[in-house]
């Protein structure tokens, strides 16, 4: 069935709707406080099972996100109750550790699946993917908790990383760290957290571009943000792990469908291996190497350039991931693998097998499905909305009733209607109606093996299982004509390519005008993120920022500048709800783990 | 062991009666008798009847000699069919004559008094040899001729009682058998026996009527109360009616149903029409619907009884050339378009706000163009990648040191 939609809806869907104004400001505000209390509410969970050890039962991963995606919408029930037509997960909450960069939701039933075809990843202790299979966290793991919330559209994503400790019991009556953390994984987190803070202050100064240091230019554009990004993650000596973007969203436009719809006006910078490639490339002697260029695509404005402008009144999604270096003194290239459940059942020790928790529905596609399970399915997914879910959001008991305290017995029902949904959902996903979320790995592979590497093919190799590609970004290395198959392959060929932990941060930010904000300022509003919900971690990194570069001279200066309540520019936050759940009241002071 | 024939019903002796028998005309007769699901007839009636054939298309032939056939036929039919019609016509009057005189002679007596049944007795109509009469029936003008009928009819009518059973044939010595000691029993005999049931007997009013207009129609017209053949007889219209079980009150087309109305009274179901005046159905109207009948169907489903109401407030029935609009609301379509009413379609595809945005912003398309040569040169790279694989695996499979034990060749 052909689908269009009239010039006039367009008009009004993608640029009316998402003009800033009392009531639509209203409801990103209600989405950032609800996704901050649902931040504080399994972070709080996290620490009372492995910090403070109060919980009795500890809450395995699939678990934790089920209840956190379950507490969400029962926050949500309270508010544009019979407003909005749509309000919901925007994203079902991601627990990754460690190396895994994005997409760990597991359902309750596929925890079998996952111990069973990961045996070397449970026995060896040290083995990268451990906590990630086993479900239980452990000392030192970094934990990087994702989730958001959308009301009718206008969509607040929260991303923060959370260490876990090993605990000092000499004082019992306050539980502290035994100490901070330390090595890549600090440098990581320091980089990530300084990055998010500038990169907020950079937003905030679009609004006001006269106030901008010197040293950044005129006016905040694509390239102002990838230069400061990349700039403290080299202080850091780290990466910007590919996925990383700084971008602009819009209304039912969060992101979530990246890869999957190819977005008209995309507005923001992308990391991805290309940039990386173009930066080794810089650097490097060897001359005779053959450009290959790519086709480029029909719709230019759906290709995501740095080549723009931030203005007043938009709303900007900040999602920084970064990785340490410190593994090697070489140079290499930092990439994505796409984890899959079909890639043999090998019980190697650097791969994980496993299937993806969410899905997300894909409306172009149409199909006439033959079984009534999934037909039911399909309708339940296209009632559920347009952002990516998990099969246990559309069971009947969902969301959990946590009242009762028979928290096992709900799992189980849920268990059991999952059964059913996995028949349907494998119809529907053979035909292409919904694609699976991916699972993400981040690898370093030397630089000198995709030299070196003979590839008599160029970019032709088509890789059907590759993860979700941006619009003129389809070619992982386009100047080297490496495809996506072909860089699997090596990552998979080099004895020397290590799996990177990562650290990953997203805020949601809006540029309010002065017409909208409150104080009659024009105001950078907070959506998610900020101090009070995303304290950084107790580190100590080693590396600090080079105060005589003129960039980084920039970037204290934007510090300062938020710093001035007079003459700077000023940044709100939006906290938390107080009451976490009824009778269990969480303080807002700082947390002694957290810190 | 015995010689028979099933058709007629006979035993033989031997195998050449038998055989003789299967070649004779009656055997014939009967076997198509048979087809026809029609019971034997015996050598008897078959010979008359032959007789009766033989004359009557001596005349026809001796007649109209140049016609064909087919023509022959269809006139035949076309006859038939006129007199059947005036028949009906004609009893129709009659019926109503004794209707209006009753309905006198009550309100002259002011009280209603059940009708004892005629004094006239039962008797066979007699035979007519209708041979001489059919060269004047030619001459006659259709007035005329419609006199002669009645006339003829009436002479030949058999008034049977209502304590008589409608159906059962008995001769007069058996007549016993069929009569009853009132109305009542007798009903109750033609229901047990023979399925006569009375429909709607709630809002029937004049049920001895209804009788009398059901044995006016056997007695005097001959007539089949269910499909209106038109037996010769008495005897002939109720063999018919037994051997087909035609004996019920039709009570399904809208034709049917007006046909026995003026014996029913259904005021008391219309809510909102309160005027127990009596509803006349002039004859426009009858045509009308019985025309309309068998071309219009109900759009919408609603249970029987419906079509009684379309008489009520006229003004509210009108018919825009697609659809009736009865005066209850419902819409009646046109059995032309049928098909349209029955198709059950998809419900159109609608996007909520969300998935409209989606559409909106997306900018794939899915029609690729497809370039002969980037396909070609595409599959090379799949075809040589495969290759080298393949010649590879080959090539570190053959450095494998696959013996488990050392074992020196010098020793073997």
């Amino acid at each position: 069935m052909e689908l269009a939609v009239s010039a006039e809806d367009t008009q009004i869907l993608l640029k009316d709707k998402n003009v800033l104004q009392e009531s639509v400001l209203d409801k990103y505000r209600v989405a950032g406080q609800i996704s901050q209390t649902a931040l504080k509410y399994v972070v709080n969970l996290i620490n009372n099972i492995y910090h403070f050890k109060t919980e009795e039962r500890p809450l395995s991963i699939s678990e934790l996100c089920l209840l956190t995606d379950s507490f969400i919408l029962t926050r949500l029930e309270q508010y544009y109750k019979n407003k909005v037509n749509e309000r919901g997960i925007a994203i079902p909450t991601n627990i990754d550790i460690d190396q895994v960069v994005t997409g760990w939701c597991p359902e309750l039933d596929d925890v079998e699946n996952i111990t069973n075809s990961n045996k070397e990843q449970l026995t060896k202790e040290d083995a990268p993917f451990n906590s990630t299979v086993t479900g239980f966290l452990k000392a030192g793991d970094v934990v990087k908790i994702t989730l958001g919330v959308h009301i009718d559209g206008y969509t607040s994503e929260i991303s923060h990383t959370m260490v876990i400790y090993p605990v000092d019991s000499s004082n019992v009556a306050e539980l502290k760290p035994a100490g901070p953390l330390l090595g890549g994984k600090a440098d990581a987190i320091a980089a990530t957290h300084i990055a998010m803070e500038t990169v907020t202050a950079l937003l905030a100064c679009a609004l006001t571009p006269e106030k901008l240091p010197a040293s950044l230019g005129n006016n905040v554009t694509g390239s102002t943000i990838r230069n400061v990004v990349d700039t403290i993650a080299r202080s850091y000596n780290c990466g910007v792990v590919p996925g990383s973007r700084v971008r602009r969203i819009r209304r039912f436009l969060a992101g979530q469908n990246e890869g999957i719809i190819a977005e008209r006006e995309y507005k923001g910078v992308i990391w991805t291996e290309s940039h990386e490639e173009a930066k080794l490339l810089a650097n490097t002697e060897v001359k005779d190497i053959s450009v290959i260029t790519s086709a480029t695509p029909r719709v230019v404005s759906a290709v995501p350039t740095d080549n723009f402008t931030v203005s007043k009144g938009e709303v900007y999604l900040v999602d920084l991931k970064m990785s340490p270096l410190d593994g090697s003194t070489k140079k290499g290239l930092i990439t994505l693998e796409t984890v899959d459940s079909f890639t043999g059942k090998s019980h190697k020790v650097d791969q994980l097998v496993a299937r993806s928790g969410s899905y997300i529905r894909d409306y172009a596609q149409t199909h006439h499905l033959k079984l009534k399970t999934s037909r039911y399915l399909l309708g339940k997914i296209d009632k559920q909305g347009v952002y990516p879910f998990k099969l246990s959001h559309l069971a009947q008991n969902f969301p959990i009733n946590m009242e009762n305290g028979k928290l096992d017995e709900e799992l189980t029902t849920i268990k059991k209607e999952l059964r059913q949904f996995r028949l349907g959902m494998s119809e529907i996903s053979n035909n292409y109606l919904c694609v699976e979320t991916p699972i993400q790995v981040a690898k370093w592979v030397p630089w000198e093996h995709i030299l070196k590497s003979n590839n008599p093919n160029g970019n032709l190799t088509f890789d059907a299982t590759a993860a979700l590609t941006l619009p003129g970004h389809e070619v992982p290395l386009p100047k080297l004509g490496i495809s996506s198959m072909k860089l699997k392959q090596l990552t998979k060929s080099s004895k020397e390519t290590i799996e990177l932990p990562v650290v990953r941060e997203c805020n949601t930010v809006i540029l309010c005008d002065s017409d909208v904000s409150n104080n009659g300022k024009p105001e950078l509003l907070r959506l998610t993120g900020g101090n009070k919900t995303c304290a950084p971690s107790w580190i100590h990194s080693k590396y600090e920022l080079n105060v005589q570069e003129p960039l980084v001279q920039g970037i204290f200066d934007l510090v300062s500048l938020t710093k001035d309540k007079r003459f700077g520019i000023s940044i709100r936050e939006t906290q938390p709800m107080k009451e976490i759940s009824t009778g269990n009241k969480i303080t807002t002071g700082t947390d002694a783990m957290e810190l | 062991m015995m010689y028979t024939c099933n058709t007629c019903c006979l035993e033989f002796e031997t195998s050449e009666l038998q055989r003789t028998h299967m070649k004779c005309d009656w055997h014939r007769y009967n076997l198509k008798r048979r087809v026809a699901q029609l019971p034997p007839v015996s050598e008897a009636t078959f010979n008359g009847k032959m007789q009766q054939m033989k004359e009557s298309t001596e005349d026809d032939s001796a007649k109209d000699k140049v016609l064909t056939k087919k023509e022959q036929r269809r006139k035949e039919k076309e006859a038939l069919l006129e007199k059947k019609r005036q028949l009906l016509e004609i009893a129709r009057q009659n019926m109503l004559k004794a209707m209006q005189e009753q309905q006198k002679k009550a309100e002259s007596e002011g009280i209603m008094t059940v009708e004892e049944p005629l004094p006239i007795p039962l008797i066979q109509p007699k035979d007519i040899t209708q041979t001489g009469e059919e060269n004047e029936e030619a001459e006659l003008t259709p007035d005329q001729l419609a006199e002669k009928l009645m006339a003829e009819k009436i002479a030949n009518k058999v008034d049977i009682p209502t304590n008589v059973c409608l159906f059962c044939n008995h001769n007069q010595k058996e007549k016993h058998l069929s009569t009853f000691k009132d109305m009542e029993e007798n009903i109750d005999h033609m229901f047990k026996c023979h399925g006569f049931y009375i429909p709607e007997q709630k809002y029937l009013v004049d049920k001895e009527g209804l009788i009398k207009y059901m044995s006016e129609k056997i007695g005097l017209g001959n007539v089949c109360i269910v499909c209106n053949y038109q037996g010769r007889n008495l005897e002939a219209v109720r063999n018919h009616m037994l051997s087909k079980r035609h004996c019920k009150i039709p009570y399904e087309s809208t034709n049917d149903k007006l046909e026995i109305s003026e014996f029913y009274d259904f005021t008391s179901t219309y809510q909102d029409y309160k005027k127990p005046e009596t509803v006349i159905v002039s004859a426009a109207d009858v045509a009308v619907a019985g025309e309309d009948d068998g071309e219009w169907e109900d759009v919408t489903d609603e249970e029987e009884g419906e079509g009684e109401e379309d008489e009520i407030p006229e003004e509210y029935l009108y018919s825009d050339g697609m659809a009736l609009h009865l005066p209850t609301g419902i819409k009646v379509g046109h059995r032309s378009l049928q098909r349209y009413f029955n198709q059950v379609v998809k419900p159109e595809r609608e996007l909520t706000e969300g998935q409209g945005t989606l559409v909106a912003a997306d900018t794939r398309s899915f029609v690729s163009t497809f370039d002969k040569k980037t396909v070609q040169v595409q599959q090379r790279a799949w075809q040589s990648e495969v290759k080298d694989k393949k010649r590879d695996d080959k090539r570190s499979a053959k450095f494998i040191n696959q013996q488990a034990h050392y074992r020196d060749q010098l020793l073997q």
